[in-house]
């Protein structure tokens, strides 16, 4: 009897320690819930304060203005131009432009358009009456250069093929010093410039 | 054709590679499209319509593609205009450029929601179905969604009227091209292949009329922005931007009609389909037809994405 009696308190003991195991646990999986909860809003609270901040910025809100901010579109023979002012009527056949462009009134940055890869011809001041042959004047002539297709336009052109007016991305990065590995994926165009001294006479 | 171009190109002609750059971004631009409708419009089905969603791969794969795609296509938008602006050689020098301008501030500030949105699918990714039910996952997603057509009506023609209603017009032709586009890439990969007679019967009627609601707002304020954009009849008859407006309505007609054949569907056959369980044979004209919806819908987000490079000539 004793020890079934002993055996009852500690069976007794144990419950109540078991008791208070899950009621701590529970406690804690309550404080757990709740923190989670916490956290869940905090998270969202600061996404929304960020849209708000990230959306001000975007607005320009307290940015000045200068007119150091416009970037040109290119100014090129062959292309549709980008309007200048957007007057009424039709833009014939192009005026293609980003939205949002503020165009190109107040503009520092006018890129030098002609490609560095076009053949340029470039002659020296001529002399004005020539006779005899005199060393020093040359012609500086940029030679077409060989370019070499890379792997991911012709993968890309043999999907397309069909697409009309879908150009590459090769035209668009070539020759512009990309790194080898990228010219090789994306295709390259270097340009070869030679300097040849031709006889010029004067008189 | 694309062997014309490499004839362009070896010939180093600069306009090509201006034109080249153009057709780029265009596409840049369809990209970020498909990634905001995606992304924003899955997320705004499984929150309204189908929060169990939550815990579907195939939902889940939709919004993430959607955030990839987005933030693939501002990156990508970025460097283009660049390109096409400025031609020169792509790295940083180009970006930092194009960064500062206004256009290039307020990609940034979209590149900056992406980041946002990524908090977003993140917490979805991770606690899944429970996400989608709570509300400060809805409240965080309704945030950076609404901030994400904020900042890309920034970027639009609608952005040079500085009025109120232009720009409430302009939002609201985004989140009803979100919510339409995006509801019927997840109703086709996420609900019908499942073909479950609880989740069709709960969730196809209350995305048909969230579907309704979506394009009677993409519509109305579609013509507010043709107005403003255009602002004459005789305009939209002669002009570029006119006519690529009326080759985007033509398509939009065509894709409403195989709208209106899913409509039909679900007033005529639904009930059916739930009564079958599911029946394939039941529900296979409604993939059919939702089929159409969304392959058309690229197109027209093809027309939208070639007027935002065209000028309006107004």
């Amino acid at each position: 009897m004793r020890p079934l009696l002993h055996c009852d308190a500690h069976k007794g003991e144990r419950t109540e320690q078991s008791r208070s195991v899950r009621r701590a646990a529970a406690g804690s999986g309550h404080v757990a819930a709740r923190i989670s909860l916490r956290r869940e809003h905090v998270v969202a609270a600061s996404l929304v304060g960020s849209v708000v901040v990230v959306l001000g910025f975007a607005s320009g809100l307290g940015l000045h203005h200068t007119t150091t901010s416009v970037a040109a579109p290119p100014a090129t023979t062959g292309t549709p131009p980008p309007p200048t002012t957007e007057a009424g009527g039709d833009q014939g056949g192009g005026g293609y432009q980003p939205a949002g462009y503020s165009g190109p009134a107040d503009s520092p940055y006018v890129p030098t358009t002609t490609s560095a890869s076009a053949p340029v011809v470039t002659v020296t001041a001529a002399p004005t009456a020539p006779t005899t042959t005199a060393p020093g004047a040359t012609t500086s002539t940029t030679t077409t250069p060989t370019c070499t297709a890379g792997l991911v336009p012709q993968v890309v052109d043999s999907l397309t093929t069909g697409v009309q007016g879908l150009p590459l991305l090769g035209p668009v990065v070539s020759g512009v010093g990309l790194p080898p590995l990228v010219d090789t994926l994306l295709g390259s165009c270097p340009a070869v410039t030679t300097t040849t001294p031709t006889p010029t006479t004067t008189r | 054709m694309p062997g014309g171009h490499h004839d362009h190109a070896d010939t180093h002609d600069h306009p090509v590679n201006v034109d080249a750059a153009r057709s780029w971004y265009v596409l840049a631009r369809i990209v970020d499209y498909l990634g905001i409708a995606l992304f924003l419009g899955g997320s705004g089905f499984v929150a309204l319509l189908w929060p169990a969603g939550g815990g579907v791969r195939a939902a889940r794969r939709v919004i993430t593609i959607g955030w990839l795609l987005g933030v693939v296509g501002a990156a990508a938008t970025v460097v283009l205009e660049g390109v096409w602006a400025g031609g020169g050689p792509i790295g940083w020098p180009l970006v930092s450029r194009v960064l500062a301008t206004d256009f290039g501030r307020v990609w940034l500030a979209i590149g900056l929601l992406w980041l946002l949105g990524g908090v977003v699918l993140a917490d979805l990714l991770q606690r899944k179905e429970t996400a989608a039910r709570s509300a400060a996952w809805r409240i965080g997603a309704l945030a950076v969604g609404l901030g994400l057509l904020r900042a890309i009506g920034l970027t639009g023609h609608t952005s040079d009227a500085g009025t109120a209603l232009v720009e409430v017009a302009d939002l609201v032709h985004l989140l009803g091209m979100a919510l339409w586009i995006g509801g019927l890439v997840v109703l086709l990969f996420g609900v019908l292949p499942r073909r479950r007679p609880d989740e069709l019967a709960r969730v196809i009627p209350r995305y048909s009329r969230l579907a309704m609601v979506s394009v009677a707002s993409v519509v109305a304020a579609g013509v507010v922005l043709a107005w403003q954009s255009l602002g004459s009849v005789d305009a939209l008859l002669h002009t570029d931007y006119g006519r690529i407006l009326l080759v985007k309505i033509a398509v939009l007609a065509v894709v409403l009609a195989a709208a209106q054949a899913s409509k039909s569907w679900v007033g005529r056959r639904l009930d059916f389909a739930v009564v079958l369980r599911g029946d394939a044979r039941t529900v296979r004209p409604f993939i059919y037809s939702v089929t159409a919806e969304t392959v058309l819908v690229v197109f027209v987000l093809v027309a939208a994405s070639v007027l935002v490079t065209a000028s309006p000539g107004r």
